[in-house]
């Protein structure tokens, strides 16, 4: 998978993982809530069924005659009778409750107060307390833990296929595009390679014709084509080949691609001012001289002859300012950004420096570019630390 | 005089044990105390309530104060009980709900764990 690939199926991953969990969550919500007062329902159901008991107990006690009354005690359960001026009478028990009709928890007990009419033995309210079934509420707990992790599991599978699914036509799409470009550039390169060779040739046979302007344009045409074609052959190497990340002398290949650029340089009559420190990077050599090579030639390209170029490289950035064109502030902000609008009317910058963007981001680089009108642009890339 | 001389003397015994000066001599006879009190926590349930309403019976008995059920209310007319000031009845009532109390004679069976 290619990085802007990875990222989206995590961030469709993520999405969809979120908002199926959050789903599930609201349902168990729900759920809880339902079995929390079916958990209850069973609890009063046994405090009323208690209760009747006791009443049943008290009616006979107020009907008996004998000196000593024991009080019914009923096992696992609590229970108190209070008069209607509620004033504590009698319980095994001796709770400290608000005497309202109903039922409640509090603390680990589970009250049912209920009204007595008549008043037996003068009872107006009986209350019975029951330990909380807490051993129900673990279970509901563990239920529902236990299904939210099955649920992860199987929402996480389902991502995972659903995302390879959706991700296949993309990637076979995206194959598609870069054999295209492979073929194409594979069929460009020979016609290029021959228009510019016979070039050569034609000017070293023809020397009288060697400063025409129709042969210049054409060399300037093909060496643009040449450009293009180099710029998409990067664009299929991009994406296909596994980049060679290791830890590069960015002063010592500097230094070689300005050596490689130095005829083109000398030809324009431009004097190129380098300041270079050692510096080095993390990174994929190709990309570094690609990198390099685009930026250099750019300003080599947009400078007029007898100007100069200044060049500083440290551990810190890299700077690349030309006494060029410059670029009009309206097209600054597009220029990187005009991967396949390449506009030979706006700047013509070609694919150069959307490649130095792409570039730039893949390694967290920040891309700066300053520019003036007829005074010259100013490229700095920070490196990232 | 003699009516002031009764007041006074009524009013020095009612403390001493009315229960028993005053009312001994019908009730342990025809209604004994425990059904009344049984009969009055039923419908009254506190003590204060049965203080109250008890004692508003014996100041002014009548029917409609009555606690008891049909059955012995036909058979002893309400309204012909005899009347009491107030002091000497709440006294008396006092006495009867100390001495008929139930919650006193109950006990809180051993919980066998
Ligand atoms: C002359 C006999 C007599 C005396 C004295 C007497 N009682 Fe009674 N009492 C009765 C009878 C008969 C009844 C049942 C019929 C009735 O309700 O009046 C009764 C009923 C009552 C009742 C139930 C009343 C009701 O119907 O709600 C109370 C309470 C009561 N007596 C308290 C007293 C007290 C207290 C005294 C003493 C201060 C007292 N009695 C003295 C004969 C007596």
């Amino acid at each position: 998978m290619f990085p802007s690939e990875k990222k989206s199926f995590y961030r469709f991953l993520a999405i969809y993982i979120f908002s199926t969990l959050l789903l599930v969550l609201v349902g168990e919500y729900f759920y809880y809530t339902f079995a929390l007062h079916k958990i209850e329902d069973e609890e009063r159901r046994e405090l009323k069924k208690v209760s009747n008991q006791i009443l049943w107990r008290l009616k006979e006690l107020h009907q008996s005659f004998s000196k000593k009354l024991e009080y019914p005690v009923i096992k696992g359960f609590h229970s108190a009778i209070f008069d209607i001026d509620k004033n504590y009478l009698i319980g095994d028990f001796k709770p400290n409750i608000p005497l309202q009709e109903g039922s409640f928890i509090q603390g680990d007990l589970f009250f049912l107060v209920r009204k007595v009419k008549p008043h037996y033995l003068g009872a107006a309210y009986l209350v019975v307390a029951k330990k909380k079934d807490q051993q129900a509420y673990n279970n509901l707990l563990k239920e529902l833990l236990v299904f939210t992790l099955f649920s992860l599991v199987v929402i996480v599978l389902t991502a995972v296929i659903l995302g390879k699914l959706f991700l296949k036509p993309l990637k076979e799409t995206v194959t598609l595009l870069d054999n295209f470009i492979k073929d194409a550039t594979h069929e460009l390169n020979t016609p290029i390679n021959t228009i510019i060779t016979n070039i050569e040739l034609f000017k070293e046979f023809n020397p009288h014709l060697k400063e025409d302007e129709e042969l210049k344009r054409i060399e300037i045409a093909s060496w643009r084509l040449q450009k293009i074609f180099s710029d998409l052959s990067f664009l299929k190497l991009h994406h296909n080949i596994k980049k060679n990340i290791e830890i590069l002398e960015a002063d010592e290949i500097l230094r070689e691609r300005l050596l490689y650029f130095q005829p083109l340089a000398l030809s324009k009559s431009l004097a190129i001012f380098s300041t270079i420190e050692e510096c080095k990077l993390e990174m994929d050599r190709n990309d570094l001289e690609t990198l390099f090579d685009n930026l250099i030639s750019n300003a080599i390209k947009y400078t007029p002859p007898l100007k100069a170029i200044y060049i500083t490289l440290t551990p810190r950035e890299l700077v690349i300012r030309d006494e060029g064109i410059g670029i009009d502030k309206k097209d600054l902000e597009f220029i990187t950004h005009r991967f396949f609008r390449a506009n030979k009317d706006k700047g013509g910058f070609g694919l150069g420096l959307a490649i130095v963007r792409k570039i730039c981001e893949y390694y967290g680089f920040e891309l700066r570019i300053e520019s003036k009108k007829n005074r010259g642009t100013k490229v700095t890339i920070r490196w990232r630390k | 005089m003699e009516k002031i001389t009764f007041v006074l003397l009524v009013e020095v015994i009612a403390f001493a044990n009315a229960l028993h000066t005053y009312c001994d001599r019908c009730h342990l006879q025809y209604i004994p105390y425990q059904m009344i009190y049984k009969r009055a926590l039923l419908l009254y349930s506190s003590k204060r309530r049965i203080l109250e309403n008890l004692t508003n019976f014996l100041i002014d008995p009548s029917a409609s104060k009555t606690i008891l059920p049909p059955g012995l209310r036909n058979r002893f007319d309400p309204n012909e009980h005899p009347t009491f000031p107030k002091s000497v009845a709440q006294e008396a009532i006092k006495e009867l709900i100390e001495q008929e109390d139930l919650i006193k004679r109950f006990y809180i069976p051993k919980k066998e764990e």
